[in-house]
């Protein structure tokens, strides 16, 4: 593949002018590179035409022939963010056949990228897949459980999590060495990130304030750990959420696997009965969160935190104000037009989420770092996420790990055996049929071709 | 209205032109002619003070449209003024509106003059008046956007004013990628006609100002009789094919670079463009063997060819005196004054592109009279026009005919007689030159009054910018919004 500097102007082509598709046009056309924008809504464009200086093509980017003439095939990168999922997918198949060098898909559930990123990414030629939903989600959880994780990547179909936490200097792996540490079951600390530099930890390695930490662990367990190191709150006090859609629903969910008490207030019935339906730990209340007499009803003065997490600007708006009446200690809203944003900050809000803006920033991201999708890869390719099926023939089938004493830049993270899913320790044997989650530094990749021969996957 | 803004630009667009009179000033001292170097390189510094004085008198701010207007307009005006400013230093020619209608026909490639005899001025500045017209023809707005990468968003209204058409089409992503591309290939043809003129028989300075008012389809000679003083066939065809060039569209030859088996015949105006000038010369032709106008089927065929591109591209070049031609082909000659050349060219006048839409339209609008719940879109070449462009075309039919009527209006109050006023109206309009007449190809446009002089000087900025810009100068809202 060819790996041009991250600075260096390149051809990119955005299909869908919608928000985020216009303010990543404007933004990536300031930084100097060329752009090309794709809708099938001729005043969408004419906006684009007059405000920016990029190329507009009218048409569906699912068909060849408008792909054809926004020189798709020469293109660097296909940013396909347009609304309809199934039109991106399709976008990114036929661009990657004309001969596009990288593709950014999103799609609209979080399930299908916790699900099946992988799926999507060798079907359709997906570099990076992403939800806008998850993203947010993952921002909003982590503001309330007031933990620091920077990046969430979901393995073996969201059974295995890899995560990376910022840590401070109240970190316990900046104050022992990690042989002094107990980390949860089913949890183990993979790597540190010091600088541009990656660290694979021995017993002896400790970790300096500043650093990101990347922890592997099963999706039960991870959050124990996460909360252990990055000093999160302990007990998080009860939440009210305001609004049960998508957004919402997976909060809430989310949240409620930790053991948190939630009310969701949502003004739609059916969804209402539905949401309860679907969780009977949650408590659904059927109303309007713009009500003063229904939140003071609700003791929503009493809740540690209030979110505004309904579809609609002004709602939202006005129930946070509500809700900072009521002095709830940590107030945060979601918000869908970007371009409000700076208005927000002055509401005083503990934290404002546009999901544009995340998905604009994740896009960026992703660009800055020479187009590494990983949160592992992000040095430049020097160690990647491997998932490996354990074939008969495998050296590596019915030995422990401690006798297969593999070398230290490769770790086998996670075993997924049937329902079960383990981190695997010295004594764990592995057996055929097995799903491995490897992380290997690229001088190791000719020793997992060795011990986990099977197909390349990234 | 963002004045300071407007004056930044301009102010930079000013420089450029104080850069552009370094040319003829070269030209001036190859020919020793010590005193028109002198006025030149006065020119230019007058130029550089105005400009440095907009410069500084501007701030680098964002341009709306409104200041992009004022930018693209003003930077016409200026241009033409500070034009002029040469002929009246180098006594040329005596009254400054005299000079400004000379600099104005260049700028705008008009290409009509108040000089009775061109051959009695210095080579300098007969270079200057062709120049002036290969810089208006890609477009001074066109030129600063391709030099300057950082205008940023703004920089694409400019263009899109500038570019002749109902719709600016862009070939890269960035806009100043684009305007490069088509000074690449208008530099590119230049230098081709320059050489072929040269091995032709013209000498290098024939060459290369023939070539520039053959490209920006001005229609400006160095010499009194215009491209009848070579009375060469292998030159006329020369200029011939470039003016049929030139008056094509510039993003066409990009495609055909760019694109693998891709041709012009594939573009829905160009072969409408080529089949109006092969119509139309056949038609010509033989009313003119018909008339006996010419010695054979030949002879008539060259000047009816050449007369019919020269117009339709809106050059205005002369192999003859077509005054004198009969009725039916001058008939013809005035009709494709106000066709004009393709939209994306250097071609003045309505272009191909309006009237393929603008014909389209009407039929749709006849068709609604009896099935008025149809629903209709108007297709050209296999692509739907939006509305929007059908309803700017409609209007810029309007204004354009309108604008043409009320110059003839006036140009009559004085004017010798119906034909020399309304052909005078529509040859600067259309950025043509000659007219019939009065007017015609071996007169010349001195015998007017001041007023009518600025007049068509107005009436020449209009038909180069196509209407909208100039004539939203006129509206109280624009000032005052």
């Amino acid at each position: 593949m060819v790996s041009k500097s991250a600075k260096g102007p390149h051809n990119f082509v955005v299909m869908g002018a919608g928000e985020v598709g216009f303010h990543l046009a404007r933004k990536l056309s300031k930084q100097g590179h060329d752009i090309t924008v794709i809708d099938t809504d001729p005043a969408k464009l004419e906006r684009i035409d007059d405000e920016l200086d990029v190329l507009t093509v009218e048409g569906n980017g699912a068909h060849p022939p408008v792909l054809m003439s926004a020189k798709v095939g020469t293109a660097d990168l296909l940013i396909a963010v347009s609304s309809s999922d199934e039109a991106n997918l399709a976008a990114a198949r036929i661009a990657k056949h004309m001969g596009v060098s990288r593709t950014i898909v999103r799609v609209g559930e979080a399930q299908e990228v916790i699900a099946d990123r992988r799926l999507f990414e060798d079907l359709f030629g997906v570099d990076l897949l992403l939800s806008t939903q998850l993203l947010t989600t993952t921002r909003i959880l982590n503001t309330i459980r007031g933990l620091s994780t920077v990046a969430v990547e979901y393995l073996a179909g969201g059974k295995v999590q890899l995560r990376k936490i910022h840590l401070d200097s109240d970190s316990p792996l900046t104050q022992k060495p990690l042989r002094e540490l107990v980390m949860p079951n089913n949890t183990l600390v993979v790597a540190f990130f010091h600088g541009e530099e990656l660290i694979i930890p021995s017993g002896n390695d400790r970790a300096e304030a500043g650093d990101d930490a990347l922890i592997l662990g099963t999706t039960d367990a991870i959050g124990q750990a996460e909360k252990m190191i990055s000093h999160g709150r302990e007990v998080i006090g009860p939440v009210v959420i305001a609004g049960g859609g998508g957004t919402g629903k997976t909060v809430a969910q989310m949240l409620e696997r930790v053991g948190v008490k939630i009310k969701i207030i949502e003004r739609d019935r059916p969804r209402a009965k539905q949401l309860a339906a679907e969780f009977p730990n949650l408590e659904v209340i059927h109303g309007d969160a713009t009500d003063l007499q229904l939140l003071k009803s609700e003791r929503v003065d009493a809740a540690q935190t209030f979110a505004a997490l309904t579809g609609e600007d002004e709602d939202n708006l006005m129930a946070c104000l509500l809700a900072q009446e009521l002095e709830v200690p940590q107030v945060l809203a979601l918000v869908q037009r970007a371009e409000t944003s700076k208005l927000w900050s002055r509401l005083n809000l503990h934290d404002v989420f546009s999901p544009r803006a995340v998905a604009a920033e994740r896009i960026q991201d992703y660009i800055d770092s020479d187009f590494s999708a990983n949160i592992v890869s992000l040095q430049r390719g020097a160690a990647q996420v491997l998932e490996r099926r354990l074939a008969e023939a495998s050296p590596a089938a019915g030995v422990t790990l401690a006798e297969m004493d593999a070398p230290r830049g490769l770790i086998v993270g996670a075993v997924v055996r049937g329902s079960k899913v383990f981190v695997p320790r010295g004594r764990d044997r592995l057996e055929v049929n097995d799903l491995v989650i490897l992380f290997v530094r690229e001088e190791e990749l000719g020793t997992v071709r060795l011990l986990f021969p099977g197909q390349e996957k990234n | 209205m963002n004045l300071r803004s407007t004056a930044f630009f301009l102010g930079r667009l000013v420089m450029l032109v104080a850069v552009a009179e370094l040319a003829p000033l070269v030209c001036s001292l190859c020919y020793r002619e010590w005193a028109d170097a002198r006025a030149f390189g006065v020119s230019a510094m007058l130029a550089a003070i105005l400009g440095a004085a907009l410069i500084l008198c501007g701030r680098r701010t964002e341009a709306y449209r409104r200041e992009g207007i004022l930018i693209v307009a003003g930077s016409w005006i200026l241009a033409s003024i500070l034009g002029a400013i040469p002929y009246l230093l180098t006594a040329t020619i005596s009254s400054p509106v005299d000079a400004l209608f000379e600099s104005a026909s260049g700028f705008t490639t008009t290409g009509a003059s108040v000089m009775a005899n061109i051959e009695a001025a210095g080579r300098g500045i007969l270079f200057w008046r062709c120049f002036t017209q290969w810089l208006g023809g890609m477009g001074i707005v066109v030129l600063f956007v391709a030099l300057l990468p950082e205008l940023g968003p703004g920089a694409r209204f400019l263009y899109k004013m500038e570019v002749p058409g109902p719709s600016a089409e862009a070939l890269q992503p960035r806009i100043h990628d684009t305007a490069k591309i088509l000074w690449k290939i208008y530099l590119a043809l230049t230098a081709t006609q320059t050489i072929l003129l040269s091995l032709a028989g013209m000498d290098l300075y024939d060459a290369l100002t023939h070539t520039f008012s053959t490209l920006s389809t001005g229609g400006f000679s160095p010499r009194n009789a215009s491209v009848a003083a070579f009375d060469s066939p292998l030159i006329e065809i020369i200029i011939v094919v470039f003016m049929f060039l030139a008056g094509a569209n510039f993003s066409l030859y990009f495609r055909v670079w760019d694109q693998r088996g891709w041709n012009l015949l594939k573009d829905a105006e160009f072969r409408i463009y080529l089949g109006i000038a092969l119509a139309a010369s056949t038609i010509v032709s033989w009313d003119l063997m018909r008339h006996r106008a010419y010695e054979g089927f030949v002879e008539a065929s060259r000047h009816g060819i050449f007369q019919v591109v020269s117009l339709s591209t809106t050059t205005g070049f002369a192999s003859t005196d077509f005054d004198t031609w009969p009725v039916l082909s001058r008939i013809i000659l005035v009709v494709l004054m106000f066709i004009g050349g393709c939209a994306g060219s250097t071609a003045g006048s309505m272009k191909v592109m309006r009237m393929v839409i603008g014909i389209k339209s009407a039929i749709r609008e006849v068709r609604l009279i009896f099935s008025p719940n149809t629903v209709l879109s108007i297709f050209v070449g296999g692509r739907r026009v939006p509305d929007t462009v059908v309803r700017s075309v409609s209007g810029f039919f309007i204004l354009y005919i309108s604008i043409w009527a009320l110059g003839a209006l006036a140009l009559s109050i004085g004017g010798p007689d119906l034909i020399t006023t309304a052909t005078a109206s529509a040859a600067t309009i259309g950025n043509i030159g000659p007219g019939l007449r009065a007017v015609g190809p071996t007169a010349n446009f001195a015998f007017f009054g001041s007023f009518d002089k600025l007049l068509m000087v107005v009436l020449m900025w209009i038909g180069r910018l196509e209407v909208y810009a100039i004539a939203a100068l006129f509206m109280r809202s624009f000032w005052r919004p």
